[in-house]
């Protein structure tokens, strides 16, 4: 398996993983080998961890110059090459991102993109709404239905508006009180089901007793 | 979550289709082992839901007018359970559809559709 590797904004590959041994290699330098989609940290390479030592980042805090000089898409680089602004694309020629260059060698995925290597922090006030508006709480509508059509037992109409007080106090704002109908809804809802399954059996002998 | 959500779709698939073949195979009209309604027997008024068994055989062999004869409220129950099965489905992403389906306006119409039904039926003999 050939790999290419990316640290420090330097590409380098095709290498196998026993010439990757005897380079040193930071542990937020960026791999990419045949089969893979993208980018991963090389830390996040499963098939690598453990077979490459680390060498300790010096500028644990330095984002990577690869963010910033996107070289032209597809096209590969020579071993040890610093990525200088990519060679100008023949006019008309565009290559299509990933399309396998000549000469058998994999096109490298463009560096734009890249995943970022840290990521985008919420901002507090964002989180803020997120958690003021949670995820409406189930009504248990489509249970509620069946056990009334199915279980011969109308308690499944209690279901039935149950759910309905679900979406109005969570429309009003009540979250809580959403979720209270939603949970005394599903017990309706269980409550009706089992009762029509356990009753019906019984009901059916005693109604062939009367009747004999 | 989406592997219990796979679980869960299978699950109600497979009980979906017994359930189907058992009332494609049988008449609930001439075998005797299917669950009689608690609320006829008891009260001697049909339920919202009597029929049903009936009705799932009839539109099992493709005769709607006899499923409607049953139970004439089945396929309004069967749209109304394949609106909010596919909006359950999507409760978690896409809220605002969710909210829809189970506004009240829709669950409280199909609220009094049933409880109208119910009255209808014993009062007109549906």
């Amino acid at each position: 398996m050939q790999y290419w590797i990316n640290q420090d904004g330097v590409q380098a590959g095709p290498m196998t993983i026993d010439e990757m041994k005897s380079m040193s290699i930071t542990s937020d330098a960026y791999v990419w080998r045949e089969g893979l989609n993208d980018w991963v940290k090389i830390t996040e390479l499963d098939e690598l961890v453990g077979e490459i030592d680390f060498v300790a980042t010096d500028q644990p805090n330095v984002e990577p110059l690869i963010e910033e000089e996107p070289i032209a898409e597809g096209e590969p680089v020579a071993e040890g090459e610093p990525v200088a602004e990519g060679e100008p694309v023949a006019e008309g020629e565009p290559l299509a991102e990933g399309e396998p260059v000549a000469e058998g060698i994999p096109a490298i995925p463009p560096i734009e993109q890249q995943p970022a290597p840290m990521q985008q922090p919420i901002h507090p006030q964002m989180a803020m709404t997120r958690e003021q508006q949670p995820k409406c709480p189930p009504t248990n509508l489509v249970w509620a239905i069946l056990a009334t059509v199915l279980c011969c037992i109308p308690t499944g109409i209690v279901a039935i508006i149950y759910a309905n007080k679900v979406t109005s106090r969570y429309q009003a704002g009540d979250y809580e009180g959403a979720a209270r109908a939603s949970e005394t809804g599903a017990w309706w809802c269980i409550g009706s089901i089992i009762a029509g399954i356990i009753s019906s059996p019984f009901i059916s002998v005693i109604k062939m007793l009367a009747s004999a | 979550m989406s592997r219990r959500r796979i679980a869960i779709a299978i699950l109600i698939m497979a009980v979906a289709l017994g359930a189907g073949a058992i009332y494609f195979l049988f008449d609930p009209n001439e075998s005797g082992f299917f669950p009689r309604c608690v609320f006829l027997t008891l009260t001697g008024w049909k339920c919202p839901g009597c029929g049903t068994q009936r009705a799932a055989h009839a539109l099992l062999h493709g005769d709607v007018m006899g499923a409607m004869r049953y139970n004439a409220f089945l396929l309004i129950a069967l749209a109304m359970v394949a609106l909010c099965a596919w909006g359950e489905w999507k409760r978690t992403t896409n809220t605002r559809l969710y909210l829809a389906i189970s506004s009240k306006w829709v669950v409280g119409g199909f609220l009094a559709m049933v409880l109208a039904w119910w009255v209808l039926r014993n009062v007109m003999d549906w």
